[in-house]
């Protein structure tokens, strides 16, 4: 006889999605994590769009990871018109990448995983017992929101970083301000991780975990590089150009968000992963933010993602203090884009958006539109492994009841940190009636 | 003590959705707010604005929803209504109900603050610039409540 545990809505994540899991005598039949959010169609939106549009209409497939969007896209651009962006450009776009981390991990951890620890059915419930908790975070998600905006010109889908470089440089004033709101946050990412710290870890599973995570080409970057290191014991490095095949995406009949595997093996992405990978690389107090909030790596638990975050917290606001330090000793607030000379050919990028790898892929013609493109999202990554996690927790869950067993399976859903509304992506046709290539 | 703030919410890229955007512009537009009274075009994340909102007597929040009345139908809700926030289903852009409630949690000069809030009834929002031809109709009529009920 079989059981049905059902999730319908999966609360506090982005976008709309629902877990299913059937049980037969204590073994898992299958795990289900549904992604019924409409599909987008961005990639097929883009076809024939001009190359300076295509920054701005992909950075509009989220609002939470729209410079992770904006900036792979002209990453990708850039490698297929053969520019090579100047030292300043790649730092600009590392300090917007580190202003969404920060956003995107403050809320995370702080409005949607913790009250999950604490008990509650909401960062609104949990605010009136922990006022100042919750306001660190709103705090941190400000400081990532301002970061984003100066840099960006918008604090959600930037209008300054454009190919080649930007629109227009910082001014010293703007990055001092930066600088100031940084140096104010650096209590605020301590208070982080002491409030982290005191989270009872939870009754979970712990599974094998073999991740994925861009190698950035120089520190804890997550822009720079074009390098994906799959880890499990060993690395195994692969290129940018080369991931798309390697990891064999497939549609599945129960989500809009499509499947990855390496050699059959789902893999993890995101900041437990970057950890991983790449964690030498952490500055002095990330690394002691990890050993007084109990994080060991390789760590084969879902829910130390949550921790992974709160390291990462501190990392990011470090390493743009750095970026900020170096644009002001070298007198330069970055360099305003010259002419671009499209021309036909492909570009494959890969970044670190905060909750992993993000691929963008295009094809230009000789006018500099798009014939193809090809979105895989981090969420898309990682939902098999979040299936094959779920189905362990089931398999080997001690909860009591099916209310405990279902707040297990949710904190696991959330410590993805999925963002559904990103991973929806339409299965891949072969237009052969209008001699098109293939589409997605 | 800040003068009253009148807050538009809603994406313009969202058809009706950006109703509330809407009003607040056409009052800046048309000359139709009142004196002392400043504006505030928020887009869709309140919680980003919570420095303009904090130290006020009042804010007018303008915003829409899909409540199944009539399109343009105008209600006025003194803010918090704590039997409307069950729960917490989105992860990244609290609704207004929810970011009103969690600011005055969290900081006693936004708590001191009467928060009301406008809605405006809708159709469901559609990917789409501008307002549909009913609501574009009503909008004189929906300006002029709003402006009423800053007097």
């Amino acid at each position: 006889m079989s059981r049905i545990i059902r999730i319908a809505h999966l609360a506090r994540v982005e976008g709309h999605g629902g877990i299913t899991i059937e049980v037969e005598r204590r073994r898992v039949k299958r795990a289900h994590f549904d992604v019924f959010e409409g599909l987008r169609l961005v990639e097929g939106l883009l076809r024939g769009r001009q190359w300076m549009d295509v920054s701005q209409i992909v950075s509009r497939i989220c609002s939470i990871c729209s410079v992770g969007h904006a900036l792979t896209s002209i990453k990708a651009t850039e490698a297929a018109f053969g520019i090579t962006p100047s030292w300043e450009t790649t730092q600009l776009r590392n300090l917007m990448f580190h202003g969404e981390s920060i956003e995107s991990h403050a809320l995370h951890v702080f409005l949607l995983a913790a009250p999950d620890y604490l008990g509650y059915p909401s960062a609104i419930a949990m605010a009136e017992d922990y006022p100042d908790t919750v306001a660190v975070g709103l705090r941190l998600k400000k400081l990532g929101n301002l970061i984003q905006e100066t840099v960006g010109g918008r604090a959600i889908h930037p209008v300054n970083a454009v190919v080649g470089g930007f629109g227009r440089a910082m001014r010293r004033d703007e990055l001092l301000r930066m600088r100031d709101a940084l140096l104010e946050g650096l209590r605020d990412s301590e208070a982080a991780v002491d409030f982290v710290a005191t989270l009872a870890p939870a009754e979970t599973q712990r599974g094998e975990l073999l991740c994925a995570a861009l190698r950035p080409g120089t520190g804890y970057g997550y822009y720079d590089g074009d390098k994906v290191i799959f880890r499990d014991g060993e690395d195994r490095p692969v290129t940018a150009n080369t991931f798309r095949e390697v990891i064999r995406e497939e549609a599945v009949a129960h989500s809009n968000a499509k499947h990855s595997r390496l050699d059959g093996r789902a893999f993890m992405v995101g900041a437990l992963a970057r950890l991983t990978v790449n964690g030498a690389a952490l500055g002095p107090r990330a690394a002691a933010a990890m050993g007084r909030m109990g994080l060991t790596l390789p760590s084969l638990d879902p829910l130390d993602n949550n921790r992974a975050q709160t390291v990462e917290l501190v990392q990011d606001i470090d390493a743009a203090l750095t970026i900020i330090q170096q644009l002001l000793d070298s007198g330069t607030g970055g360099e305003v884009a010259g002419h671009v000379e499209p021309r036909a050919g492909s570009g494959v990028a890969v970044t670190e958006a905060p909750r992993g790898l993000l691929l963008h892929s295009y094809e230009y013609d000789e006018d500099g539109s798009i014939v193809a493109a090809d979105v895989i999202t981090p969420t898309a990554l990682n939902a098999a492994h979040l299936e094959e996690s779920l189905a362990r927790q089931v398999e080997q869950s001690r909860a009591i009841d099916d209310g405990a067993l279902r707040r297990d399976l949710e904190m696991i859903a959330r410590a993805y940190d999925p963002c559904i509304s990103c991973s929806v992506h339409l299965v891949r046709l072969d237009d052969r009636s209008t001699g098109e290539g293939p589409g997605s | 003590m800040k003068p009253t703030l009148l807050v538009g919410l809603g994406n313009p890229l969202m058809g009706d959705d950006s109703v509330g955007s809407c009003v607040v512009d056409t009052m800046r537009r048309r000359g139709l707010v009142p004196t002392g009274v400043e504006t505030l075009l928020a887009g869709t994340d309140l919680l980003r604005h919570a420095d303009r909102l904090a130290g006020r007597g009042r804010v007018l929040i303008v915003d829409a929803t899909a409540d199944g009345r009539p399109p343009g139908t105008v209600r006025f809700l003194d803010l918090p209504l704590d039997d409307a926030i069950a729960g917490q289903p989105s992860a990244h852009q609290l609704s207004a109900l929810e970011a009103v409630r969690l600011l005055q949690l969290l900081d006693p000069a936004v708590a001191r603050t009467r928060f009301t809030l406008a809605t405006v009834s809708v159709a469901a929002p559609a990917v789409a610039e501008g307002l549909s031809q009913p609501l574009a109709e009503a909008l004189p009529h929906i300006v002029e409540w709003v402006a009423a009920a800053l007097d």
